[in-house]
């Protein structure tokens, strides 16, 4: 088939018929398949193929000039397909990226866990509490690695803080800025949150849907709404059918550092309020001020938009304990603390490159379970700012407590035939 | 007079109305208070003004609905949300179009109240989109009579409605032939895989035979792709055990042994070796699918469900050391980690140790002496202890790497194990 504008028919042979997928060997390429070819989709395309052990061996995307797109850039060895299924029984995969709105992730994270690939996922981890849970099951059961695609605890400058996350986590576990501490993410401290940039418009009237775009492919298990084209591109972020606005968007990367540095990747806060327009729109993500997370051990975050309402981070701390703080471009009270941060001992050693983590069975620094906290404290804000009330949360559990509006929020039905027991 | 008095009522409800679009919490939660109190009046006004159209009445009236739904639900307000609830049942009739009858059922799908059971009746037959909500509001309230209804609507239904309301009648708690037969049959007329998928799930979990679809389609001898059917043997596999079939019940469980100990006249006998025909034909599919799925696809999924189904017994032991032995880096270290986890008695760890020693291949047994030294078992300190001496030098660094993780006496900490290991080296 000639490479332009044609997605290239797959090979059918089915993976079962070969005698099941084979493992890279140490030597062997990784191979990669991506599902979702929107704009991160297209990232991850880059990554794949700059990668010189890994292989893009199949893409996939309901919406065929995206998926035509893809395979452009992917080169002939790539095969095509509009059905994610298809393509989990067809082709012999080692890492699925899954790169479709969040309203997919849970079901197309687990079927390719089950199908026997480690999975490279999109954030936010899930667009559920639940739903997370079962990721962590599945990988489990299936003995596969999983990572989320941030990585700022790991490496690079976090944002505008002006440092990386390493000497913020040897100070904190040094013990020299006192317990508890309170973290505070706000456009002061060098996070924007894109809240009007994600923000859901309550008042489209319906398009017709456009041709070569399997609409209900798109919706799979979210329930069906009129096509709009706000809602199913880039700005699907802006509904919560499909996602939860910037908080579910930028949330991982700025609360998954945190969660680290603060050692509390095993558990979530036990309470959370929020400050924003009450009532949301049950449709449209809306705009918010604050969010309040606090901890059992009293641990704090502090979440600001800067994007509605009073500000209250303005000249505040990054982290607050009751024997120091760390502003931005870590300039510290006392000031002696970011000298002394060097003769500090490095935290526990991480794996960072994902190609570790899938060639020796190793959990990825950023994996299902300290992924899914994270997560957790994504939807906990979205919850609070839903519900308009200050919510208590069991970490155990992963439930509100005595709250049905919350709980109604945990775990929320999927349009059948699309399931997950 | 009057209309001029009903115009000034409608203007300040929609003065009202208009300060709800992303409004300050306060001025919201008083608003939405005040429109509850007046519940049946609001909620009337509120679904007349809801349109596909999405106008700046219909985005004020969801603001609205939205606000009562979950101020109604907070904690101590149960009687407020049956007051909306019936207030929406009531105002339902105004619904202009299908856009606005679903928002007023996704109102009560999230209320949940069994009391508008009968209001989802109405939709289970109307198509999409209401047909979704409708089923999934049943769903949620999950009773008995919730799944009556779902099972009363199947009865007049057809084609992939039919199917849809089989499939989640199934998902009750209790069921009976009858419905394992509507599902069998749904299953013979449906094309859509995913469909499929959930039916297989729906009656596998009860114990209806699917092995030879099931294995067929594995093996990428069916219509359906092997995704679906993996799918639906992990589902069966994590789900067993919660389920009662009814038309297994019996006055007389059928036990033979009259002191078998079984506590109800159902099949939910506690005695697993009771001999009851019932629980022996579950649990008997159960061990077959397991075994079908191993051999299918001896892959790491099938291995854990294997230990799960079958646990600590000769069978297992005989399956996980198979795959040590024969299996890639990735089966081998499932395999052996199961087999550390399991198999914890003194006379397994022995057996373990035993297989381990034999693995000629060094780097197979370094994982392998890794993976026992790490599980911190102290019945594996004399072989941990003894790899120190192997003539592999994996081996040696294995058994250096995870001593510390057996108990007691630290070996390598010690002078004797510090001359041991510098030996090595």
């Amino acid at each position: 088939m000639s490479k332009d504008a044609k997605a290239r028919a797959p090979q059918i042979i089915k993976r079962s018929i070969l005698g099941g997928p084979g493992r890279p060997g140490a030597n062997d390429k990784i191979n990669h398949a991506i599902i979702g070819l929107g704009m991160m989709g297209v990232g991850h395309i880059d990554y794949v193929l700059n990668d010189p052990q890994g292989k893009l061996v199949a893409l996939c995307d309901v919406r065929k000039s995206y998926l035509d797109r893809g395979l452009a850039k992917a080169g002939e060895e790539c095969h095509g397909y509009s059905d994610f299924r298809e393509m989990l029984d067809c082709e012999q995969i080692d890492v699925m990226h899954v790169v479709t709105p969040p309203h997919w992730h849970a079901l197309q994270n687990i079927y390719s866990l089950d199908a026997g690939c480690d999975v490279w996922a999109e954030k936010p981890m899930t667009r559920t509490i639940a739903e997370g849970k079962w990721i962590a099951e599945a990988v489990a059961r299936n003995a596969r690695v999983f990572r989320l695609n941030t990585w700022f605890r790991m490496k690079d400058n976090f944002y505008g803080l002006g440092t990386t996350v390493k000497p913020l986590k040897k100070l904190v576990q040094s013990g020299l800025l006192g317990w508890p501490l309170t973290v505070r993410i706000s456009a002061h401290t060098g996070f924007a949150w894109k809240s009007s940039m994600w923000m859901g418009k309550p008042d489209l009237p319906p398009e017709p849907v456009p041709d070569g775009f399997d609409y209900d492919m798109w919706l799979g298990p979210a329930p069906y709404k009129p096509y709009t084209s706000h809602r199913t591109s880039t700005s699907f972020r802006g509904y919560w059918d499909y996602d939860g606005g910037g908080l579910a968007d930028m949330g991982q990367h700025y609360l998954d550092p945190v969660q680290y540095i603060l050692d509390k990747d095993d558990t979530s806060p036990v309470e959370v309020e929020a400050t924003a327009p009450w009532p949301q729109h049950p449709d449209a993500v809306g705009l918010w001020g604050q969010v309040y997370m606090k901890y059992a051990d009293g641990c704090k975050i502090i979440l600001e938009s800067c994007e509605w309402g009073e500000e209250e981070t303005k000249g505040k701390p990054f982290i607050e304990g009751p024997l120091g703080k760390v502003y931005r471009n870590f300039r510290t009270e006392p000031e002696c603390l970011a000298t002394l941060v060097a003769e500090l001992p490095d935290p526990e050693p991480q794996i960072s490159d994902f190609n570790v983590s899938v060639r020796t069975r190793k959990k990825f620094a950023l994996n299902e379970l300290n992924g899914n906290r994270s997560n957790i404290l994504v939807h906990l804000a979205n919850c609070a700012i839903r519900t308009g009330r200050k919510l208590h949360f069991d970490p155990v559990t992963m439930t509100f407590i005595d709250d049905p509006a919350a709980n109604m929020l945990v775990d929320q039905p999927m349009r059948l035939p699309w399931s997950l027991s | 007079m009057a209309n001029k008095k009903t115009d000034n009522a409608k203007s300040a409800k929609a003065n009202e109305l208009e300060k709800l679009v992303w409004a300050d919490k306060a001025v919201g939660m008083e608003t939405v208070e005040a429109l509850l109190a007046d519940c049946g009046k609001s909620v009337k006004l509120l679904v007349s003004l809801l349109s596909e159209k999405n106008d700046a009445t219909s985005v004020q009236a969801s603001f609205a609905l939205d606000g009562m739904v979950m101020r109604s639900m907070a904690p101590g307000c149960g009687e407020m949300a049956l007051k909306l609830a019936k207030a929406l049942d009531a105002a339902l009739k105004f619904a202009k179009d299908d856009t606005a009858r679903c928002v007023v059922l996704k109102c009560l799908q999230q209320l949940g109240c069994e009391e508008t059971i009968p209001v989802f009746a109405r939709y289970l037959l109307t198509g999409e989109p209401m047909f979704t909500y409708a089923l999934n509001a049943l769903r949620r309230i999950g009773t008995e009579e919730a799944y009556d209804t779902i099972r009363e609507a199947m009865l007049k239904a057809e084609g992939r409605t039919r199917t849809l309301l089989c499939a989640a009648a199934l998902e009750s708690y209790v069921v009976d032939d009858d419905l394992l037969d509507e599902g069998i049959e749904c299953l013979d007329q449906e094309d859509d895989p995913e469909l499929i998928r959930l039916l297989w799930s729906r009656l596998s979990v009860r114990g209806v035979d699917l092995k030879e679809d099931l294995f067929d389609a594995l093996a990428g001898l069916s219509r359906v792709d092997a995704g679906q059917a993996r799918r639906t043997i992990i589902e069966t596999l994590n789900s067993r055990d919660r389920y009662v079939n009814i038309d297994d019940e019996d006055d007389d469980c059928g036990c033979e042994d009259d002191d078998c100990g079984c506590e109800n006249d159902d099949c939910g006998c506690e005695n697993d070796d009771c001999g009851c025909d019932e629980h022996d034909y579950e649990d008997e599919y159960i061990k077959e699918l397991t075994r079908g799925f191993l051999k299918v696809e001896p892959k790491e999924p099938a291995l854990f469900a294997f230990a799960a189904v079958f646990g600590v017994c000769e069978e297992t032991f005989e399956v996980l050391t198979q795959a040590v032995a024969k299996g890639d880096k990735i089966m081998r270290t499932a395999a052996m980690k199961l087999l550390v986890c399991l198999f914890t008695d003194m006379v397994w760890v022995e057996r373990i140790v035993g297989f381990v020693s034999g693995i000629k291949d060094e780097e197979a047994r370094a994982d392998a002496v890794r993976i026992i030294g790490r599980c911190g078992n102290l019945a594996a300190r004399p072989f941990i202890m003894s790899c120190l001496n192997d003539k592999s030098q994996a081996v040696r660094s294995a058994a250096i790497e995870t001593a510390e993780f057996i108990p007691g006496h630290n070996i390598v900490g010690s002078r004797l194990g510090a001359i041991i290991a510098a030996g090595l080296r």
